[in-house]
């Protein structure tokens, strides 16, 4: 079965000037290959600055300056059509979002208007899209969707200051499942939030999932999340994959040095262990070493790590590792 | 100060890529160089009647021509900036100084005395400066100079500033580095000078130049309602005897022409100073660059 | 050995007017807060909460920033409202914060260094700009940062992990008996994290007290001695950590540790949870404020709000222990 997306060598920076009146390049999504299949939930991980917002932008087509594409191709394979995303217009785009794959960021309101009644942000997407849908059937079809996922009726009449941040949440992931679209790109959904209510917001994006037998790409750089909802996890380093397999291979058998430390330096209750951290931190993404961009801190460091980048290769049935010594951190 | 070489380092990245303040920059060099430096080498007194010959259109020996009383204008008008240049700065900043300290007192305060001086900046923020103006130049005409003027100005204007201020210290005082500065052991001087200055910088740069350009656009209305002092060299009084002998009508363009000129190119200049002054030092577009 | 607490926090309350002139209500930020820091005892306790619990306003309470609208802070038996300017000083110099956000707790006008270098000198404890230098090296030296990391850098120029070690490199400076850290791992990254909570457990064996302040039960795990669970403003269970983590008493601290996800695929949530529509709602309930949420509430715990009870060593606020 062909996977819904398939991004080749993608190539993605930002464009600044420094202070100084220099033109700087920000490479936040170097050289990425990355697939997602029908109905499951990916993961993307990865610490601040390793390019994984970034990379969830581009993949879901909002690219704007200063962020610019500069190589690789995004191909949809969306029933029996196929496209590269980065070569369609705005128009078409503008028509595919909501529809065919919508986007929950970061911060709920950014989404949400203020000025509006909930009910209203739901009129204007459906408004959009299906033009000559009638009011009492948009009606009915927003009540039934709010109804299956569980939140208040309340909800639609009230304006979005007058809900709590982990209910405007759930709102958003309403908004952006309204028309049943394929593919949900969702960064750092629950970040800010209640431990509580971050969990209330991933039962709902999994039942969204079950009900909708779709697919979500959800970025976060929480591991516990990661562990607890997706099939699937792909592990990011300085604009760059370096590990990516079923969640369950990833979390028993890590096999890249990065992904080990990362879960390795996690605490837990009732874990009496001492923790440690990697030395050093994440390496800037406008000048990222030279080879392996982990080498400066992986204990493993060889002179290849230094000279020569590792590609990523498979080492088990649906799981593969950037590393040249792939398989001896087990 | 610490921030100094920032500002230096984006003060000419800036220029180079703004136009308008570019512009206006020069503009305003170029005025303060006539105003106080030529003006010092006049030849005699501009304001003496009769000096040179009358009624001269511009030409190499009187750069601006001469007008019915027997003036040179070019030299008239290097007082005359100067002047206006002088009572901009005195409004402005005797104004502004009042108004600073006590914006300061109430937003560091707050309570009782901050309500006590909002009460009366509040009064004189909804007092009419040009009917009292009026009023008040028309019963002293006589004694008026540009210092006094400059002083009735600024105790008419002192309100706003207090407002301002107050409303950007209170917002200063909640973040976070004042309580790192506070349990640095810094006192409230300290911080004050320290940490909030800065801050404060680009409003009262860009205040100080608004503040300026409003003072000499007072002078000017007043004189020309004849309501200034009209035996000295003031852009108004040079307006206000231009209209009185009818200058347009007798063709003599140039005596009305210069100065209304450079009251615009004083003025615009000052305006897209302090505009772009607002909107460069602007705190977030120099960590925008990040 | 001295007696007298270090900084004790008695019966803190703290009200807010939330609303218009006209019909504003009060809201209770925090109720009737308790906590004891000893001198020379020195431990780690976490103030637990999500957010709009009230921990950072009680944070705030606490080092005197803002003043409770009833209760009393006192330092070494003294309340530090009644302090004169030098004792206050002497209090500042032994109770250091350190705040969630790096960036906002520099003025990015202002070096970095200049602040280490400030706390050095106006508390006296280096006489001039060298021997400043000197001293503050040691601080820095603590969190794993040299003196040229900072030397002569704006906030921005450094990472947050520089630029939040380099914040608490300067809490270090005084020797403080009591570092009040609120959120401080939080927005550093989680290669960090670990090894500046490690450099707390370091700091506690030299002596060092800290109230940890947090949402992230797993870390209060790792490092704190005690743990004071903090809900809608009320502290509802508090007691040594490895109990009250491992064997939860209130129900809400039984919610917040069921709802914390698991880094282990294999043991994924099975029950659904019932989340809470509005937030201030909670805050203006006359009983226990969890009674909404909470599987065994009753018509008491709507209508009374249960008093502090001693249960197997912790304090819990709950009807359900009486």
């Amino acid at each position: 079965m062909r996977p819904l997306i398939q991004a080749h060598d993608l190539k993605a920076y930002y464009v600044v000037r420094s202070l100084l009146d220099e033109e700087i390049y920000i490479r936040a999504v170097d050289g990425i290959n990355i697939s997602l299949n029908n109905s499951e939930i990916l993961g993307i991980a990865g610490e601040s600055g390793c390019g994984k917002s970034s990379l969830i932008k581009v993949l879901s087509g909002l690219i704007q300056p200063p962020l610019k594409v500069f190589g690789g191709k995004i191909i949809y394979n969306i029933g029996k059509k196929s496209f590269d995303l980065l070569s369609l217009d705005e128009e078409t785009l503008r028509k595919m979002r909501w529809e065919i794959f919508s986007y929950i960021p970061q911060g709920s309101m950014s989404v949400l208007n203020p000025t509006m009644r909930i009910r209203n942000h739901f009129f204007e997407i459906i408004k959009a899209h299906k033009r000559d849908m009638e009011k009492e059937e948009a009606n009915k079809l927003i009540e039934n969707h709010i109804r299956e996922l569980g939140l208040p009726a309340e909800v639609l009449t009230s304006y979005p200051h007058q809900l709590s941040g982990g209910m405007r949440q759930r709102v958003v992931i309403a908004l952006s499942t309204i028309l049943k679209p394929k593919i949900i790109f969702a960064d750092e959904p629950i970040t800010a939030l209640d431990v509580i209510t971050q969990r209330g917001v991933m039962q709902m994006l999994l039942e969204v999932q079950k009900k909708l037998h779709n697919s979500i790409i959800l970025v976060t750089h929480d591991m516990g999340v990661h562990a607890e909802i997706t099939d699937r996890v792909a592990i990011l380093y300085a604009g760059k994959i370096v590990e990516v397999g079923l969640t369950n291979d990833i979390y028993e058998k890590p096999a890249h040095p990065y992904t080990h430390y990362l879960l390795k330096s996690l605490p837990q209750i009732g874990d009496e262990t001492k923790k440690i951290s990697i030395e050093g931190l994440p390496p800037p993404l406008d000048n990222p070493p030279e080879g392996c961009r982990f080498h400066p801190r992986c204990p493993l460091a060889t002179r290849k790590c230094k000279e020569e980048e590792p590609q990523l290769k498979k080492i088990d049935r649906d799981h593969f590792v950037a590393c040249h010594f792939s398989g001896e951190m087990r | 100060m610490e921030a100094r070489s920032i500002y230096i380092k984006r003060f000419r990245v800036i220029l180079k890529r703004n136009l308008s303040l570019m512009i206006s920059f020069i503009t305003l060099t170029a005025i303060f160089i006539l105003g106080f430096v030529l003006s010092f080498f006049s030849p005699y007194d501009p304001r003496r009647w009769g000096t040179v010959p009358s009624d001269l259109p511009p030409s190499w020996t009187y750069l601006f021509g001469t007008n019915s009383l027997g003036q040179d204008i070019f030299w008239l008008l290097t007082w005359a900036l100067r002047n206006s240049l002088i009572l901009g700065f005195i409004a402005s900043l005797a104004g502004l100084s009042i108004g600073i300290i006590l914006g300061v007192i109430a937003g560091y305060k707050g309570g009782l005395i901050e309500r006590i001086i909002l009460f009366f900046a509040d009064t004189f923020i909804m007092m009419p400066t040009l009917p009292i103006l009026i009023l008040v130049s028309s019963r002293i005409k006589g004694t008026l100079n540009m210092f006094i003027l400059g002083l009735i100005i600024a105790s008419l204007t002192w309100g706003m500033p207090v407002r301002n201020i107050r409303s950007m210290i209170l917002s200063l005082r909640e973040r976070e580095f004042t309580y790192t500065a506070l349990f640095s052991g810094s006192s409230f001087i300290k911080i004050l000078f320290k940490e909030y200055f800065p801050h404060l910088l680009p409003w009262i740069l860009a205040s100080v130049m608004g503040r300026t350009l409003f003072a000499i656009g007072m002078e000017v209305t007043l004189a020309i309602f004849g309501l200034s002092t009209l035996n000295e060299a003031t852009l108004g009084t040079m307006i206000y005897w231009a209209n009185k002998y009818q200058a347009m009508f007798r063709g003599l363009w140039w005596w009305i022409g210069f100065p209304v000129i450079f009251i615009l190119i004083l003025l615009i200049s000052l305006y897209l100073l302090s505009s772009g002054i607002n909107e460069h030092l602007n705190p977030r577009s120099i960590r925008g660059q990040r | 050995m001295n007696t007298t607490p270090l900084l004790e926090m008695k019966n803190l309350t703290k009200e807010f007017k939330v609303g218009g002139l006209l019909f504003g209500a009060k809201l209770r930020a925090v109720e009737n807060a308790n906590l004891l820091f000893e001198q020379e005892k020195s431990k780690i306790v976490t103030l637990a909460g999500e957010s709009g619990s009230g921990k950072t306003t009680l944070g705030r309470i606490i080092l005197g920033i803002l003043k409770p609208t009833t209760g009393k802070v006192l330092y070494k038996g003294r309340d530090i409202y009644s302090l004169k300017r030098k004792e206050k000083k002497k209090f500042m110099k032994e109770v250091q914060p350190i705040f969630q956000n790096p960036f906002e707790s520099f003025n990015f006008l202002r070096r970095i260094d200049n602040y280490l270098i400030d706390t050095a000198l106006n508390f006296k404890i280096a006489n001039n700009r060298e021997e400043a230098i000197k001293i503050i090296s040691e601080a820095l030296n603590i969190v794993k940062l040299r003196f040229k990391e900072i030397k002569d850098k704006y906030v921005h120029e450094v990472s947050g992990g520089q630029a939040q070690r380099a914040a608490i490199a300067r809490a270090l400076i005084t020797n403080p008996s009591l570092l009040i850290a609120d959120e401080p791992v939080s927005m550093v990254d989680a290669s960090l994290r670990m090894s500046i909570l490690n450099i707390f457990l370091e700091l506690k064996k030299k002596k060092m007290s800290i109230l940890y302040i947090t949402h992230d039960l797993a870390t209060a795990y790792y490092i704190s001695d005690e743990i004071a669970i903090m809900l809608r403003g009320n502290i509802v269970e508090y007691g040594r950590t490895r109990e009250v983590l491992s064997n939860p008493l209130h129900p809400y601290t039984q919610m917040l540790i069921e709802c914390i996800p698991k880094p282990d695929p294999k043991k994924r949530w099975v029950k659904k949870i019932k989340l809470s529509d509005l937030e201030v709602k909670e805050y203006g309930m006359l009983g226990c404020k969890f009674a909404d949420r909470c599987p065994n509430s009753t018509t008491k715990c709507r209508e009374k709000p249960p008093p502090e009870m001693d249960v197997k060593g912790r304090t819990i606020k709950c009807w359900l222990y009486e």
